[in-house]
């Protein structure tokens, strides 16, 4: 009987905090949600691939039929692809199909096709360069029934000197972001409730400093912990696995410092929207596990929807992924990344006014 | 009286193979026909398949694929025996109406341009083109008079005779394989339910 009193207070006690009740089924549900989206659309269609037809003949708009069937693909010319795959990192690849193709095919000649890659886009690359195999099969069916070799794949890469990406380059850094946000979220969350529970709050109210300053100083030391945390990840995929981390170190702590800075003032966010501590943990995890499955964090950010594309492009951790990336795999310099770090301060300068704005403590 | 009866039997019978001649389509008509169809066939609204398998209906009453598939082993046919002989035959006709017709299917919408034809006793070649928005491929057919038809026995497109290609084709395989092992690879793509008959594009 005591025991069953015992439990019904506690019950009592939980069910007084609503919001954290709700985001114990919110939190899972929305999670499912996302992964089971993406998963849901782990087709190749949503896979920009630009292709040059030099040729315009037949053989020509015959492979274009087959990639149709498989890739979002564009008709563009030279200049456009490149951009596309180069400087906007779209598309993980273009075909170039050259002038004269359809005569040389069907005269049996041997004919060169470049397929210029961002290899980066590792695993979009491999589903083309895969749909390009069975074009091949289906053309050699054509004009060449003892299957010798009519077309050859040149492949060149666009944005730097290696052709081939491991699930690695993906996952250490996916995974060091991820964890990360996940020690700045709740380490300033907590960080800021707790000072409530021993009293610093009172203290700091009635101290001649700004809420500006407190808060700021606050963040100034995760984004210390955050940024030498991150590198140090990133360092050990290095050391034990090879990782690549470009060829400019001053480019990656800049990277990860921006980084790090958008995350931590994004931190602030949390802590004002989880009032209480029990709220800190549904919260936190709902928005840095939401945030890191859209940004690219647990898989291929273009693996995903085109919708989900689209929204995660408003994310701090899509960019995170998108400067990392190109400082590791693309080999871009300080300033080739700058627009990205850019984004990634403004997001985090954003972040700490509403953060700052909605921001109280519960005592005061 | 009786001579003139001789007389005219004897003009009836030198007659009356001209009227068949005089009825009979030249080889450009004859090809002119075969390829107007063929394009009918392309632009219907068929399924690929459908396409496939009518275009190869067509097509097989146009091609001499017996001779040219004795062109194409060359002297390799004497290593054959009857028997292999026939299963070559019947097994290189599909080859050459899939590469041909799968070929033309290529062409969405082909337009064909018909240059000209040389006759020289029962042999003939007839020039025509396919005319696509950006190029021209020049396509040459070697027909031989059968009856009062005429049949191809070699398509030429641009520089390439498919004959002479599927002749260099099968040489090399049957330097390294024997006709029995080429029999069983032909029979694999173009023999019943072989992959041949799966391939679409």
């Amino acid at each position: 009987m005591k025991l069953l009193r015992v439990m019904l207070k506690d019950l009592r006690l939980i069910a007084r905090d609503r919001s954290a009740l709700v985001s114990l089924l919110v939190v899972p549900i929305i999670i499912i949600l996302v992964v089971a989206e993406t998963q849901s659309e782990i087709g190749t269609q949503s896979i920009l691939f630009p292709i040059v037809n030099e040729d315009q003949g037949p053989v020509a708009n015959a492979l274009i039929k087959v990639f149709r069937e498989h890739l979002d693909v564009r008709e563009v010319d030279r200049a456009t692809a490149e951009r596309l795959v180069a400087v906007e990192n779209k598309a993980p690849a273009m075909l170039v199909l050259p002038a004269g193709l359809s005569k040389r095919y069907l005269t049996n000649k041997p004919s060169k096709i470049e397929l210029l890659t961002d290899p980066a886009q590792w695993a979009e690359l491999q589903a083309i360069k895969v749909i390009f195999l069975l074009a091949d099969r289906e053309a050699a069916s054509l004009g060449d029934p003892f299957e010798e070799e009519l077309l050859t794949l040149e492949e060149r890469s666009l944005t730097g000197k290696r052709l081939k990406f491991t699930s690695l380059e993906q996952n250490i850094p996916g995974f060091s972001v991820m964890f990360v946000l996940l020690s700045l979220v709740f380490s300033v969350a907590f960080g800021l409730r707790d000072e409530e529970v021993w009293g610093t709050t009172r203290r700091l109210a009635v101290a001649p400093v700004s809420p500006f300053t407190v808060l700021g100083g606050k963040l100034a030391a995760r984004l210390v912990v955050g940024t030498t945390q991150l590198l140090i990840l990133l360092g050990f995929g290095h050391v034990v696995y090879g990782l690549s981390l470009g060829r400019s170190p001053i480019a990656m702590v800049v990277v990860a410092m921006c980084i790090v800075f958008s995350m931590a003032c994004f931190s602030m966010i949390v802590a004002a929207l989880a009032r209480t501590r029990e709220q800190i943990i549904p919260v936190g995890l709902s928005a840095v596990f939401i945030l890191a499955a859209l940004g690219g964090c647990w898989w291929p950010f273009y693996e995903q929807p085109k919708w989900m594309q689209t929204l995660a492009h408003g994310l701090m951790t899509t960019w995170s992924m998108f400067a990392i990336h190109d400082v590791m795999l693309r080999d871009r310099t300080l300033l080739e990344v700058a627009p990205k770090l850019a984004f990634l301060v403004a997001y985090g300068a954003v972040s700490f006014a509403v953060g700052m704005r909605l921001f109280r403590y519960s005592e005061l | 009286m009786r001579s003139w009866l001789r007389v005219s039997w004897v003009l009836l019978g030198l007659l009356a193979p001209l009227g068949n001649v005089m009825g009979a389509p030249s080889p450009m008509e004859r090809t002119r026909a075969v390829l107007e169809e063929a394009r009918r066939i392309v632009d219907s609204p068929k399924t690929h398949n459908e396409k496939l398998a009518d275009l190869s209906a067509l097509l097989k009453t146009f091609l001499d694929t017996d001779t040219m598939g004795r062109e194409a082993l060359g002297e390799h046919w004497e290593k054959f025996s009857p028997a292999q002989r026939q299963e070559f035959l019947q097994l290189f006709r599909e080859l050459f109406q899939r590469t041909y017709v799968q070929k033309l299917l290529l062409f969405e919408k082909p337009d064909f341009g018909y240059v000209g034809e040389e006759v020289q006793g029962t042999q003939a070649r007839v020039e025509t083109k396919i005319i696509t928005p950006r190029d021209e491929f020049a396509v040459t057919y070697r027909m031989r008079r059968d009856g009062d038809d005429w049949k191809a026995t070699d398509i030429q497109i641009e520089d390439l005779s498919l004959t002479t290609n599927f002749r260099r084709q099968l040489s090399r395989l049957l330097a390294k394989e024997s006709p029995a092992e080429l029999l069983a690879r032909m029979r694999r793509k173009y023999g019943p339910g072989g992959t041949g008959a799966e391939d679409e594009l």
